[in-house]
């Protein structure tokens, strides 16, 4: 039960409601990644998550959309 | 007919797509849906092409993107392209806010009168009177130009290469800080041991200054996005290679700023060519390098600021921030455009649909069978500007600069190849003889003092 965790970090390029669904769309691929909102006006992205989460494996999706970058 | 290997294609139209993101996010979708091998879509035309060893149904491929607001339609049916989710009203009522605010500032700026009247070029100064100089012309509409194509260029970069960290986005602009310093340093330098000013033609400067307010105008359009049709004119990397720019070889991006902010010398810029012409009367390349160097020096400050700005911005700051520069990149362009104008000697100056000068000419009096022509120029203004003066017959024409500001302090009149900076402490004697009937227009190095000042030539006989 308390293995989930939430983090926030921030997606840099985010411009429009397709971003939005594109990350989240991602990053539902992402093992251990259980969710994930992004608010692409600010950037500002939300994720539940396990502890074991691949964060480099999530930054490197995120960067090979070409658009965007993860800033924590 | 079944043949489960064999890949054949379908192409589908997707209404309701605007960026790559789009693209991307449909080709992902598509691919989830059994028998779907491959996926091209394209948000110019909204196209998508469908490799499948199965056909999937309209009904799947619509299941896949509705919820994400896109309609997917046999090929013959013509696409509905939808602008970004923002909505276009709010869109224009914050760039039309915008607009306002910043015209509204400009105004009273222009009010306020900021800049010491009595502050400019004088025959004497100091390296760090010539700094405070630099501080001043910065924060000026004399660096409008490079101001303003660094950020419209600048903006544009950053929004297409979001994935680049603030530090990779700063680079570009060091370098093209660097590039400035140095040659306004060694040009200062090189007019000092020529003796002889390096600038472009009164004609070539004006219509240098056309071109860079119309770049300066569509790029400004482009930031705010107002013409969705000016989007065709970007170039775009194709996606899948734009994340390859990390590794793209380094010296490529240092030479490229570089030389562009080398350049900016040679860009029309009032306070530049009042201290060449300073510089000039130095006759010294050290001196001649230190002034120009302490100068650029103190231009730095602002336009460092501004590049912090472009670079580190993000989220709903950096929303904010590029429709700003947008409008006053639009801005300075028309404003400077108008100034090429006068400066190419077209005859038709725009300025002058919204001012009109109706000023009376000044009949000028004689003395010692010369014309004297006498006038005073005020910031930006001259009293009288008009004046009408008797062909074969010599003038000398009595100017009194020493309430002149910016670019003012240069005046420049094309027809008679005259450019010549007004002392700040006496009277500045130009003197000509007007040779047939005609008009002689002159104005300042920027073409930005009164419209449609001039002299009108007449007949001597008459």
């Amino acid at each position: 039960m308390e293995t989930k965790m939430k983090t926030e970090l921030t997606i840099v390029g985010t411009h429009c409601a397709s971003c939005k669904a594109l990350i989240e769309d991602v990053s539902s691929e992402i093992a251990g990644i259980i969710s994930c909102t992004v608010d692409y006006r600010t950037g500002k992205t939300i994720i539940e998550h396990d502890p074991s989460v691949d964060w480099k494996a999530f930054d490197a999706a995120i960067a090979a959309l070409g658009e965007y970058h993860v800033e924590r | 007919m079944q043949h489960t290997s064999s890949i054949e294609r379908i192409d589908f139209m997707i209404s309701g797509m605007h960026c790559a993101s789009c693209e991307v996010l449909i080709e992902r979708k598509f691919k989830k849906i059994p028998g779907v091998e491959r996926v091209s879509v394209n948000n110019a035309t909204g196209r998508a092409k469908v490799y499948c060893s199965r056909t999937p149904s309209l009904e799947e491929l619509n299941n896949a993107v509705n919820a994400d607001g896109y309609s997917v339609q046999y090929r013959n049916h013509p696409p509905v392209k939808q602008e970004c989710a923002e909505p276009r009203g709010e869109h224009y009522a914050e760039i039309g806010g915008i607009a306002i605010i910043v015209v509204g500032l400009y105004l009273i700026i222009q009010q306020l009168h900021i800049a010491p009247p009595n502050f400019g070029v004088s025959d004497t100064m100091s390296y760090g009177f010539v700094f405070l100089l630099g501080l001043i012309a910065a924060v000026s509409t004399c660096l409008a130009v490079t101001g303003g194509l660094l950020i419209a260029t600048a903006t544009r970069y950053n929004e297409r290469h979001a994935e680049l960290t603030g530090v990779q986005k700063f680079k570009p602009h060091l370098y093209f800080n660097i590039g400035r310093v140095v040659s306004y340093t060694v040009f200062g330098a090189v007019v000092g041991a020529l003796g002889s000013v390096i600038s472009l033609s009164t004609r070539a400067t004006g219509i240098l200054t056309i071109v860079a307010s119309i770049v300066m105008v569509v790029l400004g359009l482009q930031l705010l996005d107002v013409f969705p049709f000016l989007r065709r004119m970007q170039l775009k990397l194709p996606k899948r290679f734009a994340h390859r720019i990390h590794d793209a070889s380094n010296s490529e991006h240092r030479a490229a700023p570089f030389f562009l902010g080398a350049s900016t010398f040679f860009l029309p810029c009032g306070f530049t060519q009042t201290l060449q012409l300073y510089v000039l009367t130095l006759g010294s390349p050290m001196r001649g390098a230190l002034t120009m160097l302490f100068f650029a020096l103190g231009t730095l400050p602002a336009l460092m600021s501004l590049s912090v700005l472009t670079s580190f911005s993000k989220g709903l700051f950096l929303r904010y921030f590029v429709k700003v520069a947008g409008v006053l990149v639009v801005l300075m362009g028309v404003l400077n455009v108008s100034g090429g104008f006068a400066l190419a000697g077209v005859p038709l100056d725009p300025r002058t649909l919204f001012a009109q000068n109706t000023a009376p000419a000044t009949e000028v009096p004689m003395r010692n069978g010369k014309q004297i022509a006498e006038m005073r120029v005020e910031g930006y203004e001259y009293y009288p500007s008009r004046f009408t003066v008797k062909a074969g017959v010599p003038v000398d024409w009595l100017i009194d600069g020493r309430k002149a500001q910016g670019c003012a302090q240069v005046l420049i009149v094309p027809k008679l190849g005259i450019t010549r900076r007004l002392s700040r402490d006496a009277v500045t004697t130009i003197s000509f003889t007007p040779k047939q009937d005609g008009t002689l227009e002159f104005s300042c190095s920027m073409g930005m003092t009164t419209p449609g000042a001039r002299f009108t030539v007449v007949s001597g006989s008459a």
